[in-house]
């Protein structure tokens, strides 16, 4: 090839990257004014941000441990009390979820008690425990060792003794065992109405 | 990522790979893997189901054994397929311009949030943990499909609804990376299917846009698709609905394909992707008659009868997932308990219409123009297709827009037929399909293809320009 068809090439590569140039500054300018849009600067800020926390709290936390506690909460933290607690032998009777909507909010209002749902339950407990709820027959009930019992707005274990049992399952009794709110926000509306 | 965790996705590949080039609908290099990555994850769902009939445990050794048969079975022949793959992968589709850079930058940005928080975070959605996590965790824990979760928990619970019965895709591919990541790592929750499920639709999906229009265009739709925070919240959330409307997206835009190039393969393929589709959610087979009204409305008196045959073919393939999954596998295999209500349709005796148009009010106020949702990426869609219909009077999306409404009216109809159908969740994680649907109708559309040729002849005349100035100059 000679020198001056070397030099069109050339000129023409350059001026194709030239173009290449300008058109890397029009998708820069239109990506930059897409996104600061305010909708979508806002939601970006807050993703982003949300993510750098997150990030910067737990990327060294890599022990399952802790993220199933950071995911789940409440639901891990009582779900590993039962498991400490309970063998494969015992019986965990589900206490009605309106009663602890009722009796200890204060402790359950972030997530309105939805991991009281028996497969949540099952999903963290397996077979670790026999799990049992009120609509079992009085038979059943009545092999129950452990369930969850509000005092002073908060939530205990408590170990069922032959003088408590009447008590505790008299008291469950007054709540609708077919009854589950899904969501915090059903729970609210529930805690909000009329006992 | 661990050995095993790399396996699983090799073969994956290596499956779709095998089939997508024996039905050859790709046309460029990035459709191709975009497309095999997703036929991969869908066939090898099948696995646990074939383990479990054999008799074989849902352990490590047996699916990897399988995995890597399926790997070699779809790659029989494979040295003959050499003349479809070598155009694919030439310079001028594989080349990405400078100005796709920023795009691919930002998204590749939120690809890493999406991807960090799916690895870190155990399931956490509801519908998850008491539905498709909660069965491949047993199944797993136990070598078995028909897992305690079904032949004890259920049937000892009088709460439960129907999350457990999902369609199995999710399940299935919860089982295939748990047991790939053994509990073990940052994988250990066995929730990476879905950043791979996403990042191979979206190579598909772009490859396909750029194909459509100029590649600065299509970069743009994308990133406007990519601020959709409903959409983005759901690539990280293992649910049913990402995957539903990745295979199904992929199916349309494949048959849509069929309609103009009348190619056996891009039929077939988009038969697979649209019955993967309804192996990943259920009710999606009430959304295929579209596409069999379409390939009949779309097909002269000539070849009538062939495209009866061919919407026949599509409702009867689709079918098939749906009744192995709910009659065969379900209702034959695992012994349900007795108190379980699956799909439970109801009639509407009174103020039917009334009833119905309050739906669709309730979808277009609750999901569609949700202040949040989508942020701007509807009104995007709205505002183009606006001007394409009238201004430049576009027929050949036409087709594209029927599905957009036909899912519409389809998702009204269920809403009010199907128990447990509803705005909030049913129609809202649904919308992803239309939306998406949205977006490659914007790709084909008149407007951005009269932009797309303005682009490229501009850049043309300019490098003839400059060539023609050339010798002037030099002269």
């Amino acid at each position: 090839m000679n020198s001056f068809a070397c030099r069109i090439m050339n000129q023409k590569n350059r001026f194709y990257q030239f173009i290449q140039f300008i058109y890397l500054a029009g998708s820069c300018l239109c990506l930059l004014l897409w996104l600061w849009l305010p909708k979508n600067r806002d939601w970006l800020t807050s993703t982003v941000e949300r993510f750098y926390t997150q990030r910067q709290r737990l990327s060294n936390q890599t022990s399952l441990s802790t993220r199933l506690q950071e995911g789940y909460g409440d639901a891990y933290t009582f779900t590993s009390l039962i498991q400490q607690r309970c063998g494969p032998d015992d019986y965990f009777l589900i206490p009605p979820q309106q009663y602890l909507i009722r009796n200890a909010w204060q402790q359950g209002k972030s997530t309105g008690y939805v991991w009281l749902y028996p497969s949540v339950l099952y999903y963290h407990l397996g077979k670790s425990v026999h799990l049992i709820d009120m609509t079992a027959p009085d038979s059943l009930l009545q092999r129950a060792t452990h369930t969850f019992w509000a005092y002073d707005n908060k939530l205990f274990l408590l170990t069922f003794k032959p003088h408590n049992r009447p008590l505790v399952i008299s008291v469950f009794r007054q709540y609708d065992p077919h009854f589950f709110a899904y969501t915090p926000d059903q729970a609210r509306r529930y805690k909000r109405s009329k006992p | 990522m661990s050995f095993s965790i790399f396996f699983v996705l090799f073969t994956q590949f290596l499956i779709g790979f095998g089939v997508i080039t024996y039905l050859r609908p790709a046309t460029n290099g990035y459709s191709l893997l975009g497309l095999s990555m997703l036929v991969g994850v869908g066939i090898s769902s099948g696995l646990p189901f074939a383990l479990e009939f054999m008799r074989l445990p849902i352990a490590r050794t047996p699916l990897f054994f399988g995995l890597a048969l399926l790997a070699a079975i779809s790659l029989v022949g494979l040295r003959h397929r050499r003349a479809y793959l070598q155009p694919l992968f030439t310079r001028s589709h594989l080349t990405i311009r400078f100005s796709e850079l920023p795009f691919l930058a930002f998204w590749g940005y939120l690809l890493f949030i999406s991807a960090w928080k799916c690895a870190w975070y155990p399931n956490l959605p509801f519908d998850t943990i008491v539905g498709p996590d909660l069965v491949a965790t047993f199944a797993v824990k136990e070598h078995t499909l028909v897992s305690s979760v079904f032949t004890s928990h259920l049937p000892s619970v009088s709460v439960f609804s129907n999350q457990p019965f999902y369609a199995p895709f999710t399940a299935m591919q919860q089982i295939v990376y748990l047991l790939a990541a053994d509990g073990v790592g940052w994988f250990a929750f066995g929730k990476l299917w879905l950043t791979v499920l996403v990042v191979a639709f979206g190579l598909f999906f772009y490859a396909e846009l750029r194909e459509r229009t100029h590649p600065v265009l299509a970069g743009l739709l994308v990133a406007i698709l990519a601020c959709s925070p409903e959409l983005f919240a759901y690539t990280f959330l293992v649910q049913t609905d990402w995957a539903n409307a990745a295979f199904f997206v992929t199916g349309v835009m494949l048959l849509h394909s069929y309609g103009q190039t009348k190619q056996r393969g891009t039929f077939i393929g988009s038969l697979l992707f649209l019955a993967l589709a309804c192996w990943t959610r259920t009710e999606t087979i009430f959304f295929i008659p579209i596409g069999s009204l379409l390939i009949v409305g779309q097909t002269g008196h000539a070849r009538k009868i062939l495209a009866i045959r061919d919407a026949a073919i599509l409702l009867l393939v689709c079918s098939l997932p749906v009744v192995f999954w709910n009659y065969g596998f379900l209702r034959g295999y695992v012994p349900l308990p007795s108190h379980t209500h699956l799909g439970v349709a109801h009639t509407v005796p009174d103020h039917y219409f009334q009833n119905l148009l309050a739906i669709y009010q309730g979808m277009a106020e609750q999901v569609v123009f949700h202040d949040t949702y989508w942020n701007y990426s509807v009104y995007v869609f709205l505002g183009i297709a606006v001007v394409n219909l009238f201004l430049f009077r576009d027929r050949r999306g036409l087709p594209l827009l029927f599905w957009i409404l036909g899912l519409y009216v389809q998702f009204g109809l269920l809403i009010l037929h199907v128990e447990g159908a509803n705005i909030p969740f049913t129609f809202r994680r649904g919308f992803f399909k239309i939306l998406l649907l949205m977006y490659v109708y914007l790709g084909s559309s008149s407007l951005l293809r009269w932009l797309s040729g303005r682009l490229l002849s501009w850049e043309g005349q300019s490098l003839a320009n400059d060539s023609a100035q050339q010798p002037r100059k030099t002269a």
